[in-house]
């Protein structure tokens, strides 16, 4: 509903007899009043505007998927990692584009996308299928998880430091209100046994949390061997004498770095250097 | 740079009190001490000597050893041959080394091959045992002695065919340095592994820091190279006793001819200066004279033949091995379903190049999906010529009517017998069920269909699931939470929270503990808000409330300073507490004027009221400051 531009006026007129305010703030107000229009304006822009990047990210993957089903994996794999470039990554993007790789012949691409699919969408039964699945046709096997990581992995990292920060916060807020209010009289009469019952409970959750965070946070230099013929070299340099190979997919714990080449340690617990543009991290 | 001497304990009295002192250094400048025993040569024939080498390192002395005899062999004499601190290495890298060495003559009575036990040896009150070591003793004309002892032989970590051949003396005349490059044989092939010893001969006396050498190598690969060297004899030559130190490493020809090589290093000479001291003894020199002077040792060229590998007999799997190798293989599990994967292990073992070692190859794979192995190495000396390399390969059954995994062929040079050399295992039985009749297919040629539904469950293991077909939300990174500041930085607010509760807290109580400090707190915020209502009188040129709140500030501070509710403040009060002082002049005059404007309705000027304004601020900070 829109009233004439005098009836407007007339009518903050009318306000300000019923509520007088000081001539400052009246003014502050009225620009505020003027400002709200450009301000409803860019809250309608912007969203038009992410609406137009979401939907050609909509059709740049429909048009992956439409290069994938014809078998032009090349293109798809354009496509893909191009939205990857300009807007991000999704579950769904990677496990498409760890499917065209995986088409395409890079075995070693398309177990690190898988990789990275599942770090944001742990437990994802159809990326694990698929992994399970690169890995057995490749000749590659999954390192086992000890107890305490089958623990960790129960939730994915953020998922942990969300419940790390809800339990921290809960913590704090008990702690600083027993602080204020030890001697009020409603503290005094209350039963202490579940105030001190949720503090254990929550610093268990806390510690608990933490250390899973620590378990992810060691797999950060998690990489994945993205190239074929990969040497293991006894020393940072191209010259430098072979200490075995590695297979292209392989998952390998990168533990230093040297200019181009950084040492790495595969879960069967061999070691050596690789150049850096033959392993990427899961993680970057 | 640290600089020790090299030196023999034995000469002087002066010598036993350097030992002591380096006795006492030596714990703090040594890890761990261990002993380790060689003997050479290896085999003798009855009646002759071999001597039984126990070297100490990371100690620099030793109080005793115990030695188990053994029959057959004896103990026919014993000598201290050297003890040594030597720094290896320039500048901050270098690492120091401390070494005692006990020499045994070992002779030989009876023939046989005896293996002499470890020998006990004390060491700072530690008991150490050496390694065992084995000698071969025969009779004269009837067994096969080693034609000549070989010194690296039983150096720790290094190959067991030693490139020494005949000792070469080398010529010493006036030296007190010389730096030598020996290696076994003239002949070579091009890739074949050439071990090397460089020999650097130090005359007793020569002080000085060692950096590693070098070797010149051009049309040469060179393997590992450690920087301390792996061994240290003391030999008399023509009359002077050397310490020879020895560094392994080990290079192969790139190119067929003749080739020479050479090494050189620097060595950070320590020369003596005469001292007034009456010892001859290079311990004192060290710490009261001596100038450094760096000096370039280069060897001698050492001329070698290369030849190149015959091309006649040359198997087709031939990757450039040059060596002494076997091999042997096994698999597991050796009962699969088809399209299970079987895990295929092959060790290459022996002497050569390791680095040209590849897999062995497959002589059929029909029926069998291989992939690519990963191999290892490892190996058993410091330069890597010997060892083993192990490979694993998955190979994956396609058909259920297989029995048997294909043998493997591995093909490689020898040198000694000049020759190309194939080794090949036999076939493997395995068992080969047809389990669920789906095999893996790593890449199919035909893509399968998009899923309508992206939640839709996986069908099975053998199949891709297929692609999803919403985008679903995307993220600019997919580094965890953890890792982001704002995430971080939101985790300080429950903390401060609780801070800012304990301090609250805090502060409560300290105020009930204390009602002094409660009272002045709360006088200080009546004196600002009377203050503030005389700044805003004095703007609006009212006098009567000006002197008002002048009065009440004045009041407020008195009542907190002598303890009296600020109401019944009165002046003959402050006349009685504050007795005979320039304030109390001040004071009355606030308290007149005030009591005077507001009887009267007397009005001032601005400036009149600004000068008094400044007048009550002086009073109240006087005030403040007497507490």
């Amino acid at each position: 509903m829109s009233f004439p531009k005098a009836q407007r006026h007339k009518g903050t007129e009318a306000l300000r007899r019923v509520a007088p305010l000081p001539p400052r703030r009246f003014k502050k107000r009225f620009l505020f009043s003027r400002s709200r229009s450009l301000t409803a304006l860019l809250c309608a822009f912007v969203p038009l505007c992410l609406s137009a990047f979401a939907e050609s990210a909509t059709d740049l993957y429909a048009k992956a998927n439409r290069a994938f089903a014809s078998g032009h994996y090349a293109d798809a794999v354009r496509d893909y990692e191009t939205i990857a470039t300009r807007e991000g990554v999704s579950a769904p993007l990677l496990f498409n584009l760890a499917n065209t790789y995986f088409r395409d012949g890079k075995t070693g691409r398309a177990i690190l996308c898988y990789e990275r699919a599942l770090w944001l969408a742990p437990h994802d039964a159809d990326i694990e299928a698929n992994l399970r699945l690169v890995r057995k046709a490749s000749g590659l096997f999954a390192p086992d998880l000890n107890g305490w990581e089958q623990v960790a992995h129960l939730l994915s990292i953020n998922q942990w430091a969300w419940f790390a920060s809800l339990t921290l916060t809960w913590l704090c807020m008990i702690l600083a209100v027993r602080r204020i209010f030890r001697n009020a009289p409603w503290m005094v009469g209350l039963n202490r046994n579940p105030r001190r019952i949720a503090i254990v409970l929550l610093a268990i959750g806390l510690v608990q949390s933490l250390g899973a965070i620590g378990t992810y946070a060691r797999e950060m230099n998690r990489a994945v061997v993205v190239t074929t013929d990969v040497t293991l070299r006894i020393s940072p340099y191209d010259a430098a004498q072979s200490s075995g190979s590695l297979l292209t997919g392989e998952l390998v714990r990168i533990e230093n770095t040297h200019e181009n080449y950084c040492y790495v340690r595969t879960p069967q617990g061999r070691v050596g250097w690789v150049s850096n543009q033959q392993v990427e991290r899961i993680v970057r | 740079m640290k600089l020790l001497p090299v030196s023999h304990p034995s000469r002087s009295w002066a010598s036993g009190l350097g030992l002591l002192l380096l006795a006492a250094l030596g714990p703090a400048l040594a890890d761990d001490p261990k002993v380790t025993a060689t003997i050479d040569p290896a085999e003798i024939v009855v009646g002759d000597t071999a001597q039984l080498t126990l070297a100490v390192e990371g100690a620099a002395n030793i109080s005793g050893i115990n030695f188990t005899k053994v029959d057959g062999i004896e103990v026919t004499g014993t000598r201290q041959s050297s003890q040594r601190i030597l720094s290896f290495g320039m500048g901050s890298d270098s690492t120091n080394s401390q070494s005692f060495t006990m020499l045994l003559a070992i002779t030989g009575r009876k023939a046989g091959s005896y293996t002499i036990p470890p020998v006990e040896v004390m060491v700072g009150g530690k008991k150490l045992k050496s390694n065992p070591v084995n000698l071969r003793v025969v009779n004269p004309g009837g067994g096969t002695v080693s034609p000549l002892p070989t010194p690296s032989a039983s150096a720790p970590g290094m190959p067991r065919h030693p490139p020494s051949g005949p000792e070469d003396v080398p010529d010493l005349s006036q030296q007190p340095v010389l730096l030598q490059v020996v290696f076994p044989k003239r002949d070579y092939f091009v890739g074949e592994v050439i071990l090397v010893e460089i020999k650097l001969y130090v005359r007793q006396g020569v002080h000085g820091e060692i950096g590693p050498p070098a070797l010149s190598r051009e049309g040469f690969t060179q393997f590992k190279f450690s920087q301390k060297p792996l061994r240290e004899d003391d030999r008399v030559i023509n009359g002077e006793t050397y310490t020879v130190f020895t560094w392994y490493t080990a290079v192969s020809a790139v190119k067929a001819g003749d080739l020479a090589l050479s090494a050189q290093l620097e060595f950070l000479v320590q020369e003596r200066r005469r001292t007034h001291f009456p010892f001859d003894d290079s311990l004192f020199d060290d710490f009261f004279g001596g100038t450094k002077k760096r000096v370039n040792i280069k060897s001698k060229e050492a001329g070698l033949n290369v030849l190149p590998l015959p091309s006649e007999g040359r198997p087709d799997d031939f990757s450039g091995a040059i060596g002494d190798f076997k091999m042997t293989s096994a698999a597991s599990p050796d009962k699969v379903a088809v399209g299970d994967p079987i895990t295929v292990k092959t060790t290459v073992n022996g002497l050569g190049n390791f680095d040209r070692v590849n897999a062995p190859a497959m002589e059929s794979s029909d029926g069998w999906k291989t992939y690519s192995p990963t191999a290892k190495f490892e190996a058993t000396d410091e330069i890597g010529f010997s060892g083993s390399k192990t490979f694993e390969q998955a190979m994956v059954p396609q058909r259920a009517d297989l029995k048997q995994l294909p043998g493997l062929k591995f093909s490689y040079f020898d040198p000694i017998a000049r020759k190309y050399v194939t080794h090949t295992t036999p076939p493997v039985k395995v068992q080969v069920s047809p389990g669920s009749g789906l095999a893996v297919a790593p890449v199919p040629s035909l893509p399968s269909p998009l899923r309508t539904a992206s939640s839709q469950p996986s069908t099975g293991p053998e199949e891709l699931v297929p692609n999803k077909v919403e985008i679903g939300s995307l993220a600019k990174s997919i580094s965890p939470l953890v890792f982001q500041p704002w995430f971080l930085g939101m985790q300080l607010a429950p903390l401060a929270l609780v801070l800012v509760a304990w301090a609250v807290a805090r502060r409560r109580e300290q105020l009930e503990r204390d009602p002094s400090l409660a009272r002045s707190l709360s006088a200080s915020r009546a004196v600002r808000a009377q203050l503030e209502a005389m700044e805003a009188a004095l703007r609006q040129q009212d006098a009567q409330a000006f002197f008002t709140a002048a009065r009440r500030a004045l009041q407020e501070r008195l009542g907190e300073r002598l303890g009296q509710e600020s109401q019944a403040i009165t002046m003959s009060e402050v006349e009685h507490r504050l007795g005979d002082s320039p304030l109390l002049a001040e004071v009355r005059r606030i308290f007149e004027i005030a009591d005077s404007v507001a009887y009267s309705g007397q009005t001032f000027s601005a400036e009149t009221l600004g000068e008094w304004r400044q007048t009550v601020l002086d009073a109240v900070r006087k005030l403040e400051k007497k507490r």
